[in-house]
């Protein structure tokens, strides 16, 4: 074709990328505007955005169409405090255990039952801790698989199959605690409980909230043991976003003081904090 | 004992049918039929997705495939067009784009989007506009390579009579290549919506609120919830309810249209 | 100068004058110096065996195909030139082609209209007013609403002229029209070729109709090899060729089948 078509298609071609690049950037989440009354920077104006991932009950999770949980209720006063709503993201659990969530913006505090580790706070600063959890072994209650410690859970556990859950410190435990068990690996609660339910798996580790609540609610399965890991959740925020991570550390230690947070916990977990 | 042509096609089909009646008698019989109607077809978990699964999570999958398939159009007609340009760099960038974007799962297209342009350009998308930015980018690979074909299929003549009465090039595409090439294209563009349709369930990797949900995770998010595979059959049958009338369209086109844009059945 | 005094010969009005054309394929030499001069009002039929280059002759003149070398000039302008801003240049040349090449998704009074109106900014009624003329011209006035794939061959073509008509050309080229049509819908064309003849038209006709070319050509050309090795009356070139190909070529054609000489 003649010299004319050249610049025919380049004005399409231009045009064309042009009208698409325009819907990028136009983003009326982004935008560093103050919420409101407060000098507090939030990624969307008038919300507090939470990154979790369901179902992690009773932390977080869909109850008929509202997510609710422990995690939950906290941030909604954190969101309190600062005069906005909370809003929920459920997006995978990767992206939120690396930072990688809170660093493009996506959201202004992770809150996803996180135990706080060393390579978690590199990639992200923690708030004050505010639950304390350890591992538990969940089994069928009727396969009178039982351990005290990670010793004999490995004995019990040798040439068994273990369900964890992908990026946990479940996973991470059972990898260097059970040599001689095959590792399963589930990409969330749900998924891993199930397994363990229809014994695709015979065992299943996790931290112990989410556990005992699922035995609770489903009898023929029961956790046996639980192992001190010693772990602890924190509320994840961007590296340096000092004025998100103050706002929820205070509002946990007022929780903590004033009797909300011990409401809270016994609503969730039946009885009062013990530690 | 030598059969005949007749006797040995009957003692074929024989076999066949046979084969067949014994695979589904098989998994008829083995199948714990007690289970799977227990799984898959919990009414009152069933009736629990609604309106849920229509207001939201089919509404939000025709969103997303729709805004998605219409920006796939659009850059598939321009990278079509630069594939068949004269300028070789246009041609080499389309080609580049069309290779390496065919050759990646959307999956992972979906999650470079999600990460790749904030941490590029320093501001987030908007999660419809990120999914719908993907699903842009998925399809538009494809739709470039049938649209060309497309466009390469209408015959010289039609161009060479066009250019002989004075059009230029920009006209004679605008009024002569692209409505013929458009009707050739039609069949394969309705598959590509369905193939979207299908690529819409990856937007859970971007992070959803829950009015956000598609049907995909909408199912997932109801399938941890009631521990029941009945939300997974709901959702399938709404993926169907989207997908087979386009089905259906699609091939009625074909036989429309025909391969070669004229209107079947006219007398010569 | 033979035939009707309706045609405006005797004037040096050149209307078509190719100089030198080479053309090649690759390595294969299709024109080999072609040197024509068309005066207005002239018709020039255009015969040779296939694969002579004539209708690669004729497509150098509209540029369909461009020349390896050589000039074309046509109504004064040098199509040649690569300055030469061809879609304008076109407009005064209608071709007419042996596949009709009718488009497809419009209709008949579509296909008419759409040169006029979108090339020379007509309006639709004017458009539709010149286009129901040139339909009634070549008779298909009561198939203005029908699809190119609802016609006949012989009416597809006789669209195709009228379609080439509307754009008021000043030299219609023609590519084997009759050349893809059975037998009993050839008179209809060239019946209609005929009478554009009879009206002044300048024709440049690439055909295997030695009967048309002998009743309606003011000159005949003969091309082999790519070189015009016969031009001048259809009297002369037909009736009494000087070259012995043409002779042979031409008792192929009107004789198939019969031993030659």
């Amino acid at each position: 074709m003649p010299a004319r078509s050249r610049t025919i298609t380049s004005a399409v071609a231009v045009a064309a990328t042009a009208v698409v690049l325009a819907g990028c950037g136009n983003s009326p989440d982004s935008g560093q505007a103050p919420a409101a009354g407060n000098d507090v920077q939030l990624v969307a104006e008038g919300k507090l955005t939470t990154c979790t991932h369901l179902p992690y009950e009773p932390f977080q999770f869909n109850d008929g169409g509202k997510i609710v949980g422990f995690d939950v209720e906290l941030v909604d006063l954190v969101a309190t405090k600062l005069g906005v709503t909370q809003e929920i993201i459920d997006t995978p659990f990767e992206g939120i255990q690396s930072g990688e969530d809170l660093n493009i913006g996506k959201c202004d505090v992770a809150a996803a039952a996180m135990t706080i580790n060393d390579v978690r706070k590199q990639n992200f600063d923690f708030s004050e801790p505010y639950f304390d959890a350890t591992q538990a072994l969940l089994v069928k209650s009727s396969a009178g698989i039982t351990a005290t410690d990670a010793a004999t859970a490995a004995q019990a556990l040798a040439g068994k199959r273990v369900g964890v859950q992908s990026s946990t410190t479940g996973q991470e435990w059972a990898q260097e605690n059970l040599p001689n068990s095959e590792l399963v690996v589930f990409e969330d609660l749900g998924l891993l409980t199930t397994a363990a339910q229809t014994d695709q798996v015979d065992a299943a580790i996790n931290d112990n909230g989410p556990l005992l609540d699922f035995a609770k609610k489903n009898p023929e399965m029961a956790v046996t043991a639980e192992f001190d890991t010693d772990e602890q959740y924190g509320i994840g925020v961007k590296k340096g976003n000092t004025a998100v991570l103050q706002a929820v550390n205070e509002a946990i230690a007022t929780a903590r003081t004033d009797g909300t947070y011990d409401k809270i916990y016994e609503k969730w977990f039946g009885k009062a904090p013990g530690a | 004992m030598a059969l005949t042509r007749r006797q040995r096609a009957r003692l074929g089909r024989g076999v066949q049918y046979a084969i067949a009646v014994a695979v589904v008698l098989l998994v008829a019989l083995t199948a714990d039929w007690a289970t799977i109607g227990r799984a898959f077809f919990d009414l009152e978990v069933a009736a629990s997705q609604f309106p849920g699964v229509i207001v939201i999570a089919l509404r939000n999958t025709i969103v997303f495939t729709a805004l998605g398939f219409v920006v796939a159009l659009a850059l598939g007609l321009v990278l079509a067009l630069m594939r068949l340009s004269s300028v070789r760099i246009y041609r080499l960038v389309a080609g580049a784009y069309v290779e390496f974007f065919r050759g990646l799962p959307a999956l992972l297209i979906v999650i470079a989007i999600g990460f790749g342009v904030p941490l590029a350009f320093g501001t987030i998308l908007d999660r419809t506009v990120a999914i719908t930015l993907a699903l842009g980018i998925v399809g538009s690979a494809y739709i470039a390579e049938t649209v060309r074909a497309g466009i390469q299929s209408v015959p010289r003549g039609q161009v060479e009579a066009a250019r002989s009465l004075g059009m230029s090039p920009l006209r004679t595409m605008v009024f002569i290549v692209i409505p013929q090439a458009f009707r050739i294209v039609l069949p394969p563009l309705t598959n590509e919506l369905i193939l979207l349709t299908k690529d819409s369930s990856l937007a859970f990797l971007l992070g959803t609120t829950l009015e956000q949900q598609e049907l995909a995770q909408f199912g997932r998010s109801a399938l941890n919830q009631f521990r029941s595979l009945t939300p997974i059959l709901v959702v399938g049958l709404c993926y169907l309810i989207i997908t087979i009338p386009l089905s259906y369209l699609a091939r009625r086109l074909e036989r429309k249209y025909g391969s070669a844009g004229m209107p079947k059945g006219a007398e010569v | 100068m033979s035939g009707s005094t309706a045609r405006g010969t005797g004037t040096d009005d050149v209307v078509v004058d190719l100089t030198d054309l080479h053309k090649s394929f690759g390595s294969n030499e299709v024109l080999r110096g072609i040197d024509l001069r068309v005066r207005r009002g002239e018709v020039v039929c255009i015969i040779g065996p296939s694969g002579s280059g004539k209708s690669t002759l004729l497509r150098c003149v509209n540029l369909l195909e461009v020349p390896s070398s050589g000039t074309v000039v046509v109504d004064g302008a040098e199509i040649t030139d690569p300055d030469c801003e061809i879609d304008d240049a076109r407009r005064t040349m209608g071709m007419v082609f042996q596949q009709f090449n009718l488009f497809t998704n419009l209709d008949v009074l579509g296909n008419l209209t759409i040169a006029p109106r979108r090339v020379l900014g007509r309006s639709r009624a004017e458009a539709e007013t010149t286009a129901r003329a040139n339909l009634a011209r070549v008779g298909l006035s009561e198939k203005e609403h029908a699809f190119p794939a609802q016609l006949s061959g012989g009416q597809q073509q006789r669209v195709a002229i009228a379609r080439a008509l509307t754009m008021e050309p000043t030299v219609m080229l023609f590519d084997e029209p009759t050349s893809a049509l059975d037998p009993e819908l050839v008179g209809d064309v060239l019946d209609v070729m005929r009478s554009l003849a009879e009206e002044g038209m300048t024709m440049l006709v690439v055909t295997h109709e030695i009967q048309f070319a002998r009743e309606v050509a003011d000159r005949v050309l003969f091309i082999d090899g790519g070189v015009i090795v016969e031009q001048g009356t259809p009297e002369k070139v037909i009736g009494a060729p000087e070259q012995e190909r043409t002779r042979n070529f031409l008792a192929r054609v009107l004789h198939p089948g019969q031993k030659t000489a």
